[in-house]
């Protein structure tokens, strides 16, 4: 069954469904964090004592990985403008850079959570600890989604650029929407768990 | 949204221009957290940068700069329940303010375990007869 106004846009909406789509899972996304970064704030504000970012967890590692991620939303910017170029060979390399960047991201992550547990640091240690693992636990996981999906549209997925080069187009925005959204997110957890 | 070819050359330009510029926020924000500011200061103008990072993402790489009426108004209304959300907190805050002087008392010999909000300090008993009037509030 075909999917209607995929590459079309709807009349009513002036958009592509695959679009409006995505930005409503977006909707969602932000109430999730929302609730967490609430949550945050409510145990800050309501502890007797509260740790410095700096003196528990590791800032320049951190700051590798803002670098990281803000590199990788603009290389899946280039992959997308690549395609609306007509350039497939440009979004492999942009999009492969992407992906490359994601899993330098999740190695900077490993690093600094095994060096957390080695020191017998835990999400059960403190209630700083508690929030600072599932905050960048729950950003992990949605970097691992991010490059399942960006991992599948560069390899198998990409078969699509020959018999609907517009459809694969409209598909590499919408995972870019999502990819920037998890670049979001980390700009407002890195200052808030690392840096206050 | 950039739709020709050179319409994407200029918006990926101007997109270079924006991750020059987030990488810079991203070196004043670590730098500004080594200053040693007050915490109220420090989360103002770590918030402010903050927000003018989202805000470059969200404009410029997430197109919202130029987009249609139907993603606007969908993220409005995202944004005034993340705003609720957000206030959330404050409300709880401002119970604590009526909470923390009945703890100031509790450690008062002989003194009530009578504490607001239904809440009962080290599982005690609830008396109102011995409770003296030294934590009532």
């Amino acid at each position: 069954m075909e999917i209607p106004h995929i590459t079309k846009p709807h009349p009513e909406t002036g958009l592509v469904n695959s679009k409006l789509g995505i930005w409503l899972f977006l909707a969602s996304e932000v109430m999730l964090f929302g609730a967490l970064f609430s949550t945050y704030i409510i145990l800050r504000v309501g502890s007797v004592a509260w740790p410095h970012g700096k003196e528990v967890l590791n800032v320049p590692l951190a700051t590798l990985n803002t670098f990281i991620l803000i590199s990788s939303s603009i290389t899946i910017l280039m992959s997308w403008a690549s395609l609306k170029l007509g350039d497939f060979g440009r979004f492999r390399l942009f999009m492969g850079g992407t992906i490359g960047l994601s899993f330098g991201f999740l190695i900077i992550k490993y690093i600094e959570y095994t060096t957390k547990f080695a020191h017998g640091l835990f999400p059960s240690t403190s209630t700083f600890l508690a929030i600072y693992f599932t905050m960048t636990g729950l950003h992990a996981l949605h970097v691992i989604g991010g490059i399942v999906v960006n991992g599948y549209l560069w390899g198998p997925g990409s078969k699509l650029w020959k018999t609907n080069p517009e459809m694969f187009t409209n598909r590499i925005e919408a995972a870019g929407l999502y990819w920037h959204f998890v670049d979001l997110v980390w700009i407002f957890l890195f200052p808030t768990l690392y840096l206050l | 949204m950039a739709h020709g070819a050179e319409e994407v050359r200029a918006f990926t330009r101007k997109c270079i221009y924006v991750f020059v510029a987030l990488m810079a926020l991203t070196i004043i924000t670590v730098a500004v957290s080594y200053l040693q500011l007050a915490t109220p200061a420090a989360v103002a103008v770590g918030l402010l940068i903050a927000i003018t990072k989202g805000s470059l993402v969200a404009l410029f790489f997430m197109h919202l700069i130029d987009e249609r009426k139907i993603i606007y108004y969908t993220m409005a209304l995202t944004f005034s329940f993340f705003a609720l959300v957000m206030y959330l907190p404050s409300g709880w805050a401002s119970d604590l303010v009526k909470v923390q002087p009945v703890w100031n008392v509790l450690p008062q010999e002989g003194s009530a375990t009578h504490i607001g909000g239904g809440h009962h300090a080290e599982g005690g008993e609830h008396h109102e007869e011995a409770d003296g009037g030294a934590a009532h509030h």
